[in-house]
């Protein structure tokens, strides 16, 4: 059993970790001849991991960003479901509101930064809002399209059995959009993080996007480096947690699709 | 079911649009939202000016050239890499790593070391439209009708006429799908980078009325972004619709 277990950590380590590490390693050894200030050896970045990750930074940087992140995108999806939900389920509504919110959504999610800063001005409050709005107009639109497109039958049948508008849309409607909702949240937290960042490096003192910002001002290049990184490993490990959550949520809905 | 006429669907679309836009005015309640004909007394002599047309033809072109760049790149890539028989296994980590990383992070590098330009934008274009369009790349290629790769195999088909005859019209419904993301997204890149570091373009013209507190120019140059993000998803979806009838919309 254990023999089968290491067997299968080996085998990931040898057909997923070793181009990157190919790579890690390839990179060291050209900047080790070159030196080229734009581009410090993963060792220099290393360096910089241990004077820069201190309780301070973690605060003022790691954690502002998180909470301006998940704030803004918890609200953002939040609202956006129940308005999506709410007009799509109305033919009139959807005919006036779609090209309205598709509308909105073509303007570009970074775009929408300068105004809403011009709106609230600097802080807190301003990055979530920024954040929700970017996640909102996505997320409303595609839970307009699902819940526009739910089987005629299904309707029909709940309106058979007598449900009344909540619960058919709540019991009926929503979970049959569950997939394509689900797909949109996906996106949406892709959009989140990308204007999580552009709101703290136009607004901001806080948060990683501040942070990249001023380690280039200051030259400090493997610090702005580890911002990059650690950006990276962030989207990697939020996508993680979010197909580990909406398996957890919605066991019924990857049952009914046959997946694992 | 009841349904609008076209010309009363405009109608009631634009009535509920003005009055969704009072209403914010309204609850807002500061001098930086202005009324929606404050900002059409701005907008419409703005279509006549110069600047205007200058910063829009900018943005287009910066566009074009990343998106053209970056899909060229993401099918070089990611033809190799779907050929490469471990070549997805052992990449498909390090794509998802850069696809994570917010791709206007990258543009205080590119100021760093090449300045604000031209160049750092179409850069960073080429970037996020590779990084987009190569799963769709490698998606396509490795969804190629193993019977067209045998037969290809047993007429002895050279690389070039493989890449030409086989994947590029195998993959092709595929990588639609691909570059219609990637197009808006490099629209939105070019407009991140003027608003951020002042790359040219209509970002940056943004840029100056916010700075400048001129709050009707800013909701005009908004207005443009989504009138060009509007055509450019209609003249994608309609490309689509006309060169692969044979499929749907992914």
């Amino acid at each position: 059993m254990a023999n089968n277990g290491m067997k299968r950590i080996f085998g990931f380590i040898l057909q997923r970790l070793w181009f990157p590490l190919l790579i890690i390693f390839i990179w060291q050894l050209i900047q080790n001849k070159l030196d080229n200030p734009f581009f410090p050896p993963p060792s220099k970045i290393w360096e910089s991991v241990q004077y820069v990750v201190t309780p301070e930074w973690v605060t003022n940087s790691l954690t502002s960003s998180l909470i301006t992140l998940l704030g803004g995108y918890f609200v953002g999806s939040v609202l956006g479901i129940f308005a999506g939900a709410i007009l799509g389920s109305d033919a009139i509504a959807r005919t006036i509101f779609l090209p309205i919110t598709n509308f909105i959504r073509c303007i570009p999610s970074v775009a929408k930064a300068p105004v809403i800063l011009a709106l609230l001005g600097i802080g807190l409050t301003t990055r979530i809002v920024t954040v929700a709005i970017a996640v909102f107009f996505p997320v409303l639109l595609i839970t307009l399209r699902a819940i526009a497109n739910t089987d005629k039958w299904i309707v029909e049948y709940s309106n058979l059995l007598g449900f009344n508008y909540w619960r058919a849309l709540l019991q009926v409607r929503l979970p049959a959009a569950t997939g394509e909702i689900l797909t949109g949240l996906q996106a949406a937290l892709q959009t989140a993080t990308l204007v999580m960042v552009v709101s703290e490096m136009i607004g901001s003192g806080t948060g990683l996007g501040a942070f990249v910002m001023r380690s280039q001002s200051t030259f400090m290049i493997a610090d702005m480096w580890l911002g990059i990184l650690i950006l990276g490993v962030l989207g990697v490990l939020l996508n993680g947690a979010f197909h580990l959550i909406e398996k957890r949520v919605f066991p019924w809905y990857f049952a009914s699709q046959g997946m694992k | 079911m009841y349904e609008l006429r076209p010309s009363h669907k405009w109608f009631a679309i634009a009535i509920v649009s003005f009055f969704l836009w009072e209403a914010a005015w309204v609850i807002a309640g500061v001098d930086s939202f202005p009324h929606s004909w404050e900002i059409a007394r701005d907008f419409i002599p703005l279509l006549f000016t110069l600047l205007f047309w200058e910063s829009v033809s900018i943005t287009l072109l910066i566009s074009f050239w990343g998106f053209v760049l970056g899909t060229l790149l993401a099918l070089l890539l990611g033809i190799s890499i779907a050929l490469w028989s471990s070549g997805e296994k052992a990449t498909r980590g390090t794509i998802n790593f850069f696809r994570a990383i917010p791709s206007v992070v990258f543009l205080p590098l590119l100021i760093a070391s090449i300045g604000a330009s031209v160049r750092t934008s179409v850069i960073l274009t080429t970037l996020v439209v590779t990084l987009i369009s190569i799963t769709y790349v490698i998606r396509g290629v490795q969804g190629v009708d193993p019977l067209l790769t045998e037969s290809a195999s047993y007429i002895k088909l050279n690389p070039i006429d493989r890449i030409l005859i086989l994947f590029l019209p195998s993959m092709i419904s595929t990588l639609g799908s691909g570059m219609r993301l990637a197009s808006a997204r490099a629209i939105g890149t070019v407009i991140a980078a003027g608003i951020i570091v002042g790359g040219p373009g209509l970002g940056s013209a943004m840029g100056a009325a916010a700075s400048g507190a001129d709050y009707p120019r800013v909701f005009s140059y908004a207005i443009t972004m989504g009138i060009i993000g509007v055509l450019n998803y209609s003249g994608f979806t309609y490309l689509e619709n006309k060169l692969f009838r044979w499929r749907t919309t992914v």
